[in-house]
């Protein structure tokens, strides 16, 4: 058996492809209402513009604290906003239509603590005093949301 | 090897078609234009001559999912490979593509063992998550068996080509996201059992 080394110069080739074509896709939701339904908690909310508020408030602190931001590590924080929001919104009759994935395919894997739950909890009460929230609005809200514990933590 | 000898083999050869020939091992050293090494490039060999070689059934490759991570984050594959994604981290990862040679879109959940996903048309296919935006990974689909990636000194060896004329391509994401590619013919084994190590040398 013989070794051949044969070198070969080539041309560099004009770079053909890009990741340029990596793009997010467009978050498949019905988009928030301009105007909250009447007499809905959506609108004692405040609607669309408080709520994205108090939410966007809420992911952007959650996310930038060491003590609770595991779950959140590279994670798209406008995905998760746009997701919340419209989960609120079809929660409390303005008419949306969730289309994301159930809270427990959504949390199954992190290990979320109770403490941390409890804390996200705070933050999200603050938030929503800090936008004016009216006190019932915002209890009716935490009492919705509360039993979505239970696919949250521990998982 | 004497001469009547090789002309024996080389008749040898054609009685039994391609597939009885001798094959070779074929060692690429990919550099960049600076002349370093480049690791994780692809590389492969096309038939210029000839037909291509019957795909084999049932290809299987994994791209896993480790810390919010492809692994490997480039791979080569052949056409009529299932890529299967076995997410190790165990959260949800809500994979995609928009490149033309594979579209599509999978979701991978905590416990659950997700469908793989078939990729049956050559080209280049660029791999993100919906919900972590830094995961990013590079698959080239080739319609032939002979390939490889090369290792921390950018070599690769394909091993068992048969003697013939081969396009050679190697091809390398780089940090920027745009892609270096070299191609070049090249004439590979004919000559008995024998090593050739090629070194590409990107110039221009």
């Amino acid at each position: 058996m013989r070794s051949h080394r044969l070198v070969v110069a080539v041309t560099l080739l004009a770079a053909s492809f890009s990741a340029a074509s990596i793009a997010q896709t467009p978050a498949p939701l019905i988009p928030p209402p301009q105007v909250a339904p009447p007499g809905s908690l959506y609108e004692r909310l405040g609607g669309t513009s408080k709520v994205a508020a108090f939410v966007g408030q809420t992911i952007d602190i959650v996310a930038a604290n060491p003590e609770m931001n595991q779950s959140f590590d590279k994670v798209n924080l406008q995905h998760v906003k746009d997701l919340l929001i419209a989960q609120i919104c079809s929660l409390t009759g303005g008419g949306c239509r969730y289309t994301g994935d159930t809270m427990r395919d959504v949390h199954a894997g992190h290990h979320i603590s109770n403490a941390e739950f409890f804390d996200l909890v705070e933050v999200l009460r603050a938030a929503m005093r800090a936008q004016h929230v009216p006190l019932g609005a915002r209890n009716e809200l935490l009492e919705i949301l509360a039993p979505m514990k239970r696919d949250v933590v521990k998982l | 090897m004497n001469a009547p000898s090789r002309r024996l083999a080389t008749g040898v050869a054609l009685l039994l078609g391609a597939r009885g020939a001798v094959a070779t091992d074929l060692t690429l050293e990919v550099s960049d234009p600076d002349g370093k090494p480049v690791a994780d490039a692809v590389v492969y060999a096309a038939p210029v001559t000839g037909t291509a070689p019957p795909v084999r059934p049932k290809l299987r490759a994994i791209i896993d999912q480790v810390h919010k991570e492809f692994v490997p984050r480039v791979s080569i594959v052949q056409t009529g490979t299932e890529i299967f994604f076995p997410n190790s981290d165990n959260i949800r990862h809500s994979i995609y593509s928009f490149s033309p040679a594979k579209t599509f879109a999978t979701k991978l959940y905590s416990g659950r063992e997700a469908a793989p996903v078939l990729f049956d048309t050559t080209g280049l296919v660029i791999l993100g998550c919906n919900i972590h935006d830094t995961m990013v990974a590079w698959v080239f689909v080739v319609d032939t068996p002979w390939f490889g990636k090369t290792d921390a000194d950018g070599a690769s060896t394909i091993k068992g080509i048969p003697p013939g004329e081969y396009r050679i391509s190697a091809a390398a994401p780089a940090p920027s996201g745009n892609l270096k590619s070299i191609e070049m013919t090249l004439r590979v084994g004919g000559d008995g059992p024998q090593r050739q190590s090629v070194s590409l040398l990107a110039g221009g």
